[in-house]
């Protein structure tokens, strides 16, 4: 009898056990986040969200699951929070988190000391000064860039892109002939990039110019996020071609005048001495 | 030449340039229709190009197939209008009223149809490549086979628009409402159209956060009393707190001109570029970290910055994205400025849109450490944060690096907004990306949109590794590491100066090699039509610096003036083929000296391209022309004709080119592995001397392409030219037929040579590409020339360093020759490119001499 009563409050025991760690699980909510900062009893996220922590908290490295120093700027964390809202746990990691729970269902427990206001610049600014406004950052596009070439380009030369993001070096992409007027060139650049650009022939001499004759400004590409983008240009002059002028080209003198068209025309042979003098 | 004849040249030259501008002045007096009442008014096949329409009322009006090229039609109302088969290229539609109006089959290329109200239209067929649609009503419109590809149509509301077949590539459909007939896309470029019911989500950043607004906080009732730590004296002193503007607080750049600023500001004047505008942020931190694929500057441990508006920051953690122009502090964050100072988790400041985003602790009667709160700071007014606004979503996040290896590690760095960034005393990775780490004094990267700082004056190399050890916002100085099959290793040096208007390069190059080329470039525009470039190059054959074996110089001025529907260019270059006194310098085979000083100038114009034709199968046959005159003069003389010797000679020329591009046939025109392209190209001129003989040069081209798939493309070419110099009954004197014989070998078909010859081309060229990864170029040529080849007599056309040739009509290229090419991306920023030609043994030569090898970044 008294084993029956020892085993019913044994189970009663363990079942209440049970039933009270499975509430107190119920009240924890655990996500993944970047830590921006700890101090003063808060751990803040990169959302900018701030919450309160438990003076009791316990704060380990996610891998060993040994003690760990506080968390700071940069660093991932794998984030407790009890039904208050408190942090109650982190767990510390170097390398990025895979995304775990749903952050936005703690925001909630988030502290700032002001009423939360509407941002009339979500939107606005953004759009009015960066043309990847619209854009959502980070995909990988495929860039075509095709250009139209003047017909004077010779067949065998090479044409560059140079931009902004290789410090205008004349030879930073070199572009492949399409046909006997377009060059093209294909690029995997992040979504939200800005680019600016110019076409050469492979020095800063040989540079595009404008149908005027006149240097121009250089192209701006805004790479957006669709799986594949397409930039096209005419290329009206090469500043080394225009009109027929030339500037000289650098590490060589200017050939000496040559009034014909041909440069390596064989000299003839001087004229045969009449058979007479051959002696 | 008589004096008769080149007085004739010169007037002819004048006339063709009056020629050349008449037209423009005609032009210049275009039809005014500004506020004009023409209902139903027929301008049928009118030329009303450039024509002023402005507000006009233009109901039911004809225009068929007029030619209203750069017409103003801003405001018109052409309600029902006749536009059919009009040219409208550049033409400004902008908030015109075009409802029900027909545009079937007009040319629109260029035009503005911004905010323009085309409902209902009909706009079958139209071509409006790189049209401005920004804004415009294009609900139930019929655009069935437009062609609208890279047009902007930003913002336009395409409910029920018809796009069934029109051809959207690379249009930019960012913020369209579209719920009409979905569009034909090609594939490899579909843009993404974003379909949207409230155009104002459209214009959200999705980037940043989207959550429903919360109830507005008027700012007035924002008090800083209540936080009397922060910035609390200038908020309790005066109501209207001063605002501490970006710059002018604290202008750090304006105070601390370097010398390589004020040499630029002594060369160009005032140096008012963007780059004063431009906050100047000084950083320290224990670790500074800088990533150059992705121009990221990240900071850990004791990081100190400030900025030139005289904001000083302290955190545990910095992170700036240099192209998106913003930075975060993050960590035990400390503020501080003229007027106060305080802490807070983290601060970033999005310096374009002047907005910093701070978290602050506020100090609270409960809470003795603070309490988080969330204060935007609006166009650098500190006194009054806009308290509790909601922040962009990705306002604090820092970059998840990885493990990527920084290319420069340091402990400081100066950074300027758009424009340079220059780390002190720096060690940068020398493996790209493998973490072999060099120790140097600083390092300088430039990353502004100004080329002219990396316009440089140096010849190409296989290999060019550039250390920019100082710069600022307006100039770098570079040196050069080189490598080229001809000079090998050796050191350049080169100086930018870049201004608004002007810009110079200096550079020598080899600087370590005896054979050095001193360069010096210039550049001013002082209007936007008018530009002035110098070249002047200095070569000295000299160990170190010590006194020159050989020197020669050469100088160009050029002077480009555009005008209406044409430019000029004058140049004028001289030579001094020995600065040296007449003799033979340094040791056995010594230097010799060439006694020759010629100078030449050229004034020369072209016409714009005009097109002669409508759109046919996306093509149109373009045509321009060409003249001017020339004189080249060389005391010692420069040609030798009938015993006598021309020390001048004066040439006027007149040329013109034809050109289609971008024929297209095939199954479907909107799609690119559908259709072939046929370009092709016809260009004259011709060149009249002084010495009694003219040349003609004559060229045409017809290539046939096909992009087979996303990688691959193909295309034949064939080419002709003919070129012909002509000198009358002295024909045979200047060019005497004669039998070479070489090896024993006789070839009489060069008999037949008199100056006039011809050069056949047929090409074929393959490509892959796999997104810039790898890239396979192969091009096979087969040359039918006259006078035939002759192996071993002709002299060989020398390439350049890159395997191009600079000189053309070279008599006797081998007959075959294929040219394979292999571009491989070796990291994230530098590729290698090998290129090797093959001759098929004519004159013993099979493979080209060596590789061309070259590191691209």
């Amino acid at each position: 009898m008294m084993r029956a009563a020892f085993a019913a409050i044994l189970s009663l025991a363990i079942l209440s056990g049970t039933l009270l760690h499975a509430s107190a699980q119920a009240g924890t909510t655990i996500v993944t986040a970047q830590v921006l900062d700890f101090e003063k009893g808060y751990v803040f996220f990169t959302t900018g969200d701030g919450f309160r922590v438990s003076p009791a908290i316990v704060i380990v490295d996610l891998k060993t699951g040994a003690p760990a120093q506080p968390p700071q700027a940069r660093q991932y964390a794998r984030v407790t929070f009890d039904q208050n809202g408190i942090v109650t746990k982190l767990e510390i990691s170097k390398t990025k988190l895979a995304a775990e729970g749903d952050f936005s269902a703690v925001r909630r427990f988030a502290i700032v000391l002001s009423t939360p206001a509407p941002n009339p610049d979500l939107g606005q600014h953004a759009a009015s000064n960066s043309p990847c406004a619209n854009i959502r950052p980070g995909k990988s596009v495929t860039l075509n860039i095709t250009v139209q070439v003047p017909a004077t380009t010779p067949l065998t030369d090479a044409v560059y892109m140079s931009s902004d993001q290789s410090g205008w070096n004349a030879q930073a992409y070199r572009m492949d002939r399409r046909d006997a007027l377009h060059y093209r060139l294909q690029l995997k650049l992040m979504s939200g990039v800005v680019l600016h650009v110019l076409f050469d022939r492979g020095s800063m001499q040989s540079v595009q110019v404008g149908q005027n004759g006149i240097e121009q400004d250089p192209y701006q590409i805004c790479i957006g996020d669709e799986d594949a983008q397409t930039f096209t240009k005419t290329i009206y002059h090469w500043a080394d071609q225009q009109a027929g002028a030339s500037l000289a080209v650098p590490l060589s003198m200017p050939t000496p005048y040559n009034p014909a068209p041909f440069p390596n025309l064989p000299t003839p042979p001087p004229p045969s001495p009449p058979p007479g003098n051959s002696r | 030449m008589p004096l008769r004849a080149r007085v004739f040249c010169a007037l002819g030259c004048l006339a063709m340039l009056v020629n050349a501008t008449l037209p423009a002045a005609a032009a210049s007096q275009t039809a005014n229709y500004k506020n004009a009442h023409l209902r139903g008014a027929n301008f049928q096949g009118a030329v009303l190009q450039r024509a002023d329409f402005e507000n006009a009322d233009l109901r039911n009006a004809d225009f068929q197939n007029a030619d209203l090229r750069g017409a103003d039609f801003r405001g018109a109302n052409l309600r029902s209008a006749n536009l059919q088969g009009a040219g409208l290229q550049g033409a400004n539609l902008a908030s015109a009223a075009l409802l029900g109006a027909n545009l079937q089959r007009c040319n629109s290329q260029d035009a503005i149809f911004e905010n323009a109200n085309l409902q209902h239209a009909n706009l079958q067929g139209v071509l409006l490549f790189h049209a401005n649609l920004s804004g415009a009503d294009l609900r139930q419109a019929d655009l069935l086979g437009a062609n609208l590809e890279t047009a902007s149509l930003q913002n336009a509301d395409l409910r029920g628009t018809n796009l069934q077949g029109a051809n959207l590539l690379g249009a930019d459909m960012h913020g369209a409402i579209t719920t009409g007939t979905a569009p034909r896309l090609v594939r490899t470029s579909a843009p993404k159209v974003v379909a949207a019911v409230n155009p104002a989500l459209t214009t959200a950043s999705p980037s940043r956060a989207s959550s429903p607004a919360p109830t507005a906080l008027p700012l007035a009732a924002a008090s800083l009393a209540a936080h009397p730590r922060f910035w609390a004296p200038a908020a309790r002193s005066d109501p209207v707190a001063p605002k501490l503007a970006r710059g002018v607080v604290h202008p750090i750049r304006a105070k601390t001109p370097d010398w390589a600023t004020m040499a630029a500001e002594a060369l160009f004047g005032a140096v008012t570029s963007d780059s004063q505008h431009a906050t100047t942020i000084r950083l320290h931190a224990d670790r500074v970290q800088f990533f150059y694929d992705s121009f990221l500057v990240e900071a850990d441990g004791n990081v100190q910055v400030r900025t030139s508006d005289g904001m000083t920051l302290s955190g545990d953690a910095f992170s700036m994205d240099l192209k998106l122009n913003r930075f975060v502090i993050a960590g035990h964050a400390h503020m501080q400025n003229a007027t106060g100072s305080q802490d807070g988790a983290a601060v970033a400041d999005f310096l374009d849109f002047n907005r910093i985003y701070f978290v602050p602790f506020i100090r609270d009667t409960q809470a003795a450490t603070g309490v988080p709160d969330h204060w935007t700071f609006l166009d650098g007014d500190f006194a009054h944060p806009a308290k509790g606004r909601e922040m962009p979503g990705d306002t604090f996040y820092f970059p998840d690096l990885g493990n990527t290896k920084p290319y420069i590690l340091t402990k400081s760095a100066v950074i300027e907004s758009r424009s340079f960034v220059r780390f002190g005393s720096a060690r940068f990775d020398i493996a790209n990306g493998l973490g072999f780490y060099l120790p140097l004094p600083s390092y300088y990267v430039n990353f502004s949109s100004d080329p002219h700082l990396g316009d440089n004056s140096l010849a190409g190399a296989n290999y060019d590794a550039t250390y920019e050890f100082a710069g600022n916002a307006n100039s770098i100085s570079a040196l050069h590491f080189r490598y080229d099959t001809v000079n090998k290793t050796y050191f350049s040096f080169e100086q930018h100066l870049s201004g608004p208007k002007a810009y110079a390069v200096f550079s020598v190059n080899p600087m370590t090699r005896p054979s050095k080329f001193w360069d010096l470039l210039l550049s001013d525009r002082p209007s936007p039509y008018t530009q002035i470039r110098t070249f002047s190059q200095l070569h000295t054959f000299q160990f170190g610096l010590s006194s020159p074996l050989e020197s020669q110089q050469v100088t160009t001025l050029q002077l480009t003036q555009a005008l209406r529907g044409t430019y000029l260019q004058s140049s004028f270059q001289f030579e001094n083929f020995s600065l040296l006194p007449l003799g033979c310098y340094g040791a056995p085979p010594c230097h010799g000296t060439v006694p020759n000083h010629p100078a030449n100038l050229q004034v020369l114009g072209q016409t714009f391209d005009q097109p002669l034709t409508p759109y046919f199968h996306g093509g149109r046959l373009y045509a321009h022309m060409n003249y001017g005159f020339g004189y080249q003069h060389d005391s010692l003389g420069l040609q030798t004709l009938g015993g006598v010797n021309y020390t001048t000679i004066w040439q006027h020329q007149l040329g013109f080119q034809l050109y289609v591009p971008d024929f297209k046939f095939g199954s479907d025109t909107n799609v690119p592995t559908k259709y072939y392209a046929l370009n092709s190209s016809f260009d004259k001129q011709r060149q009249w001397n002084s010495t009694g003989h003219y040349i003609d040069t004559e060229q045409t081209k017809v290539s046939l392409s096909k992009i087979l798939d996303a990688h691959f493309l193909a295309y034949l070419e064939y080419s002709v030219q003919n070129v012909g110099d002509y000198y009358g009954p002295l024909q045979s004197i200047i060019y005497p037929g004669f039998t070479p014989v070489v090896n024993g070998v006789a070839y009489p078909g060069y008999q037949a040579f008199h100056g006039l010859a011809t050069f056949r081309t047929a090409s074929f060229g393959l490509n892959y590409s796999n997104a810039g990864y790898f890239t396979f170029n192969l091009l096979a040529r087969k040359h039918t020339d006259f006078p035939a080849p002759i192996p071993f007599f002709f002299s060989f056309a020398q390439p350049d360093i890159l395997g191009n040739f600079t000189v053309q009509n070279f008599l006797g290229q081998p007959p075959y020759d294929v040219t394979a090419e292999v571009r491989m991306r070796i990291n994230p920023h530098m590729s290698i490119d090998i290129q090797r030609a093959y001759y098929f043994n004519y004159s013993n030569l099979r493979w080209s001499p060596h590789f061309v090898i070259q590191v691209l970044r």
